[in-house]
């Protein structure tokens, strides 16, 4: 640092897509001092790709951004023009919002936030590198000269990182289309030790609205009842818009076989991996070969926005055969390409090196969030982003940190994966990923997270209140469902029989007769009428009587679940020495000295940890408990001192993962 | 109901350390004598219930033991009693209490003749009664956790580790396991597909051209024919056991009709002492007899030394028993005398399917009643042979051939399970997929019936190796282009 005297915040957060923005926001709220620094102050929270959030898990975890007070939910309710909750005919559990956004709106409505908040500074200009004293971050420095003074600074440089575009052959730095990359940060990265990795990902051709015949495709509209993504948003009532669909053809498939040699995907010029659910349109020609078609949505970028995304046609063919290829599809004969698709390759760091709050393990005070962590989606930017400046902020201000647990929320289940297993592709969320999926339903979100949410600071009083009068209104519908007893041949029996077309010949409950399989849930809510529904809105009653018509399957998961939590119990101290534990492989002990697994269940989630080798850890680690409590009995007072902070609470106390939490005297 | 009640599946509680000892939680059983025939054979329990086990499937006189009541360090005498109140063996029962057992917790170990087949049957009831079958090393792991072994024994404890995983390399290698673990890695592959494809159908429920997720008419034919053949493969255990262990044939009958000179004959060598004298056979005998390949162990069980009136429902309560541990019995019969009620009791104990009737010394004048020799002969298909001169010994040796390798040889190319656990996770397994069609009956949808689905996957992973999400998505994206 130069003597200039330089200004100081208490977190630095650089880029500000949907993981800076997300980060940086929380830290404000939290009290820090926070500037947010980013290369083009008029591409705050940019959809670089397709102008839509949320779908299967991904609108999950919108949901318990939300939950703990952060920002995306609220902004695409705001913004988006066509919303469709997914997967209607299954469970709550595997139900999600999808919408498609205005992106422009999006991103006013994403730097509004960021601009109304107080504590909050957004930045323009490059951060070429990172100033790190002792394994202690200091501050960050720019490229034209001057530095910031921090105590925390958040790195969420998505594609930046010395990023390469491809379109065709050709191939130029750069971190989106026409827009700079970063050097000086990734080299700034490598020489702290960071193990560095490089990835890509692509994005389809836009072309002109005007030039696009809608009526040769066919319509896909909205949800007439939108389902929205945050609990704040109370309805949704702009008007929704169209989506379209059309297919490529064998003629498409042809054009990008002849072309496949100025592919630099099949060429040879990329050979960082892309993420595998999201391949390009030559890919899917390549690998699956016998399909005559495949599938394209079309996508509105805004209300008013002059260009149409190419859901499903990634490319980073030259743009002269993007441009023959699209016109070889219907409706799309005449299109107009307003911008060539391309591939982009960028480096991330292995996020095995981050522990769950995101900081580095090698520098106090990093933290890395986003496609950096090797990620990709908005949504788990976003996700990431909310955890790490969060805990950044929490750092700052030397408290205890926060990161939900796998059992609790999607987002700990994201984190976990990502620094225990690392990544070899673009990381996405799956609903499968999560062992408790039936726990970690949208609905719930804010009955497993808005208390943390709150404890650390992230939710306002208001909020807390509707919070607390939702749960309560949940609460109070499952008591009276599970405990409103129907006798036989009362009245209300008898009602219920012709109602529901069952016959009671036992003292019964609704809770009881919503187990059956010849009830039907919406026929037992009609009966039971609004008088029963304890203030509480027809989803939230539909989801109160699902959630115990298959409370035999969730009351499985919360068993399961309570079990990892007793494995999660057994810490594993973070001095403790693997290389001088016998009968450990080489190969072993090197994954779980750079994982530093904080308790046995997470040792267990590292690939290539075998069961031997944890039974092994598990007999050393008892074995040092009995001993120590063996001491202490003997000689009271000599335990060990306590670290003076913890790096790692994943699992509070008031951590229980039910997503119904019991009413305080159910406990007994 | 759409209630299901089950126990919580291993996936679902995340990637389980499955074989953490989880002392103070568990109680396990394992055959603790060397394999092989030995002179008493010892299971052993650990855990909290393993007292109350024991005393469960072991009678003092007519009725179980009070577990509270039973001394701990000395044994008592009794009878060991299998499902359905059979009795398996005679034996002893020794209870020891921390801190002076072997691994720091409650033990329980059952002495029993030192016949394999018996130590098995042992370990099977316990099983039925809710004890998990041990895996290899548990009980030391369990005894070094409780501090009964020193740390100084450490190295032990890796070597012992690594023992395991040896063995288990070692298991997989052996030449009948091999076949299983392909038959249950076929099995596994084929219920991955239908998880991937589920999973797949609830990911990506837009993409509508991706391919079809699932098969016409849905998974649930696949997923019939796979637990039954995960069941089929569980019904195997007998026939493996008998593979592995040698068919047991026991020689039953009443006192003096020449069960051990027919059991030396058969043997061709003079192993039981042999006198004119009712009762001189004071144990069980037990010798190994090659039939075509395969190993039949000959037991010539005592005779009966207890007054006349009682000994009827005596023998036939031993029958029985032998019967619970044989797979084979041979009835005796002395073709010299009329039948007594001995007889006639033993005669209507027998399982047809399971039995043949010798009618031994033939060689001497008849004295059977008419009626009666013409039902033995046509009713039982009984025997005629003489133990003292050789007659009907070959007959007799084919028709043991033709009822011991029934089922076995010419169809032991398939695959057949040995190992008690193995059985005890593939009767899991089948349980799960029978919730999981019960649940599909009912219009549950996917995203529960995935927990069973994925249970009975584990639990096939439990024997051959685990089926990580990783794999299911390698399927998913191999098998379908998705790519919104």
């Amino acid at each position: 640092m130069s003597g200039i005297p330089v200004k100081s915040y208490d977190v630095v957060v650089i880029g500000a897509g949907h993981a800076g923005c997300e980060a940086a926001l929380a830290a404000a709220r939290l009290g820090c001092e926070t500037a947010l620094v980013t290369l083009d102050a008029g591409a705050v929270a940019r959809m670089s790709c397709n102008p839509a959030i949320g779908g299967l898990a991904k609108g999950h975890l919108v949901r318990e951004i939300d939950a703990l007070g952060g920002e995306m939910g609220r902004a695409i309710d705001a913004t988006g023009i066509q919303f469709r909750l997914l997967n209607r005919s299954r469970g709550p559990a595997v139900q999600a919002p999808r919408a498609q956004a205005d992106k422009e709106a999006y991103s006013r409505r994403m730097r509004d936030a960021v601009e109304s908040t107080r504590r909050l500074t957004l930045i323009e200009g490059e951060t070429s590198d990172l100033i790190v004293d002792g394994g202690v971050l200091r501050g960050v420095e720019f490229a034209g000269g001057g530095a910031l003074a921090t105590r925390c600074a958040v790195v969420t440089t998505g594609t930046f990182l010395r990023g390469q575009l491809h379109v065709g052959l050709e191939n130029r730095p750069g971190g989106r289309f026409e827009e700079k990359t970063s050097v000086g940060l990734s080299r700034a990265l490598a020489r702290l030790g960071l193990p560095m990795g490089r990835l890509k990902t692509g994005t389809p051709p836009r072309v002109l609205k005007s030039s696009v015949d809608f009526d040769a495709m066919d319509r896909q509209a909205g949800d007439r009842d939108p389902v929205p993504f945050s609990f704040e948003t109370g309805a949704i009532d702009t008007p929704q818009i169209d989506c379209h669909i059309t297919f490529t053809n064998p003629q498409t498939h042809a054009i990008i076989r002849g072309n496949l040699d100025r592919s630099p995907l099949y060429a040879g010029r990329i050979t960082s991996t892309g993420p595998r659910y999201c391949p390009s349109i030559e890919d899917k020609v390549v690998r699956f070969a016998d399909r005559d078609r495949h599938q394209i949505f079309v996508e509105p970028e805004g209300r008013d926005h002059p260009w149409i995304y190419l859901n499903g046609v990634s490319t980073s063919l030259p743009a002269e055969v993007q441009i023959e290829m699209v016109r070889s599809i219907r409706g799309l004969e005449k299109a107009e390409v307003a911008r060539a698709g391309y591939a982009v390759e960028y480096d991330f760091v292995q996020p095995t090196a981050c522990r769950h709050t995101l900081e580095t393990r090698a520098v106090r005070g990093l933290f890395l969030a986003g496609q950096i962590n090797g990620t990709t989606g908005y949504e788990e930017a976003a996700a990431l982003g909310l955890v790490a400046g969060m805990n950044a902020a929490l750092v700052a201000q030397d408290r205890e940190t926060f990161v939900p647990s796998r059992g609790e929320a999607y987002i700990g289940v994201l984190v976990d994966d990502l620094v225990l297993k690392g990544t070899a592709e673009p990381y996405r969320m799956f609903t499968s990923r999560a062992e408790y999926r039936l726990l970690l339903d949208i609905d719930s979100a804010d009955l497993r997270l808005t208390e943390h949410g709150r404890r650390v600071g992230l939710i306002g009083d208001e909020r807390y209140g509707r919070f607390l009068a939702r749960r309560d209104g949940v609460r109070a519908f499952t008591r009276f469902l599970e405990t409103q007893t129907l006798r036989p041949s009362s009245g209300a029996a008898r009602r219920a029989e012709r109602t529901l077309g069952v016959r009671i010949g036992n003292p019964t409950t609704p809770a009881l007769l919503l187990r059956r399989n010849d009830v039907a849930l919406e026929a037992l809510l009609d009966f039971l009428g609004d008088q029963a529904a304890r203030g509480l809105g027809a989803r939230d009653r539909r989801y109160v009587a699902n959630r115990l018509r298959y409370g035999g399957y969730i009351d499985r998961q919360e068993r399961d679940l309570e079990r990892l939590q007793r494995e999660e119990g057994r810490r594993i101290p973070p001095e403790f020495d693997y290389e001088g534990l016998p009968g450990l492989s080489k190969e072993i002990v090197e994954k779980l000295g750079r994982a530093r697994p904080a308790t046995l269940a997470q040792a267990a989630r590292i690939s290539g940890v075998t069961p031997a080798a944890l039974s092994l850890i598990n007999v050393y680690l008892e074995k040092a408990r009995r001993q120590r409590a063996g001491r202490t009995s003997t000689a009271r007072g000599t335990a060990p001192a306590r670290p003076r902070r913890r790096i790692d609470t994943r699992c509070s106390a008031e951590s229980s993962g039910c997503p119904i939490p019991r009413l305080p005297e159910d406990r007994a | 109901m759409i209630d299901r009640e089950s126990r919580p599946s291993r996936h679902a509680s995340g990637p389980v350390i499955s074989t953490s000892p989880s002392p103070g939680t568990e109680t396990i059983v394992a055959i603790s004598t060397p394999p092989g025939r030995g002179g008493i054979g010892v299971v052993r329990l650990s855990g909290p219930r393993a007292i109350s086990v024991a005393s469960k499937l072991f009678h003092r006189g007519k009725q179980g033991l009070d577990p509270a009541t039973v001394p701990a360090g000395r044994a008592t005498f009794g009878r060991f009693v299998g499902t359905g109140g059979v009795t398996i063996d005679h034996g002893y029962l020794v209870a020891f209490r921390p801190p002076s057992s072997f691994t720091g917790e409650d033990t329980a170990e059952l002495w029993s003749h030192g016949s394999p087949a018996v130590a098995r049957l042992l370990v099977e009831a316990a099983v039925a009664l809710g004890a998990r079958p041990a895996t290899p090393g548990e009980f030391t792991l369990r005894a070094f956790l409780n501090g009964r072994i020193d740390a100084t024994q450490a190295e032990a404890i890796r070597d012992l580790i690594e023992a395991r995983t040896a063995f288990q390399a070692k298991v997989a290698h052996d030449q009948v396991l091999g076949r299983i673990s392909s038959e249950v890695d076929r099995l596994k592959d084929r219920l991955a597909e239908v998880v991937a494809r589920l999973e797949a159908s609830i990911e990506f429920s837009e993409e509508s051209e991706a391919g079809r997720f699932l098969p016409e008419g849905g998974v649930g034919s696949e997923v019939w024919k796979v637990r039954t053949a995960i069941e089929t493969l569980a019904g195997t255990y007998d026939r493996g056991r008998r593979v592995r262990d040698g068919a047991a044939v026991a020689l039953v009958g009443s006192p003096n009709v020449g069960k051990s000179s027919l059991f030396n004959r058969l043997l061709e060598e003079d192993r039981a002492i042999v006198t004119p004298l009712a009762g001189t056979t004071r144990d069980v005998l037990e010798e190994s007899l090659d039939l075509r390949g395969i190993p039949v162990s000959l037991l010539d069980t005592a005779g009966l030394h207890e007054p006349q009136d009682e000994a009827g429902s005596e023998a036939v309560r031993r029958a029985r028993g032998a019967m619970t541990t044989a797979d084979l019995l041979l009835l005796v019969l002395d073709w010299s005398r009329p039948l007594g009620q001995d007889d006639r009791g033993l005669l209507r104990a027998l399982d047809p399917g399971r039995s043949i009737v010798v009618l031994n010394k033939v060689d001497l004048a008849c004295g059977v009643g008419r009626d009666e020799a013409q039902s033995l002969t046509q009713r039982h298909g009984a025997l005629g042979v003489s133990a003292r001169t050789g007659a009907g010994i070959e007959a007799l040796r084919l028709r043991l051939e033709e009822a011991v390798t029934a089922g076995t040889v010419g169809s032991n190319e398939g695959a057949f399970i040995t190992n008690v656990r193995h059985r005890d996770l593939l009767a899991k397994a089948a349980a799960a997929l029978t919730r999981a069609e019960r649940g599909a009956r009912d219009g549950v949808t996917e995203e529960y019936l995935l927990l069973d689905y994925r249970e009975a996957l584990d639990r096939l992973g439990e024997i051959t190796g685990e089926v990580g999400v990783d794999d299911i998505y390698d399927r998913i994206f191999k098998s379908f282009c998705i790519g919104k």
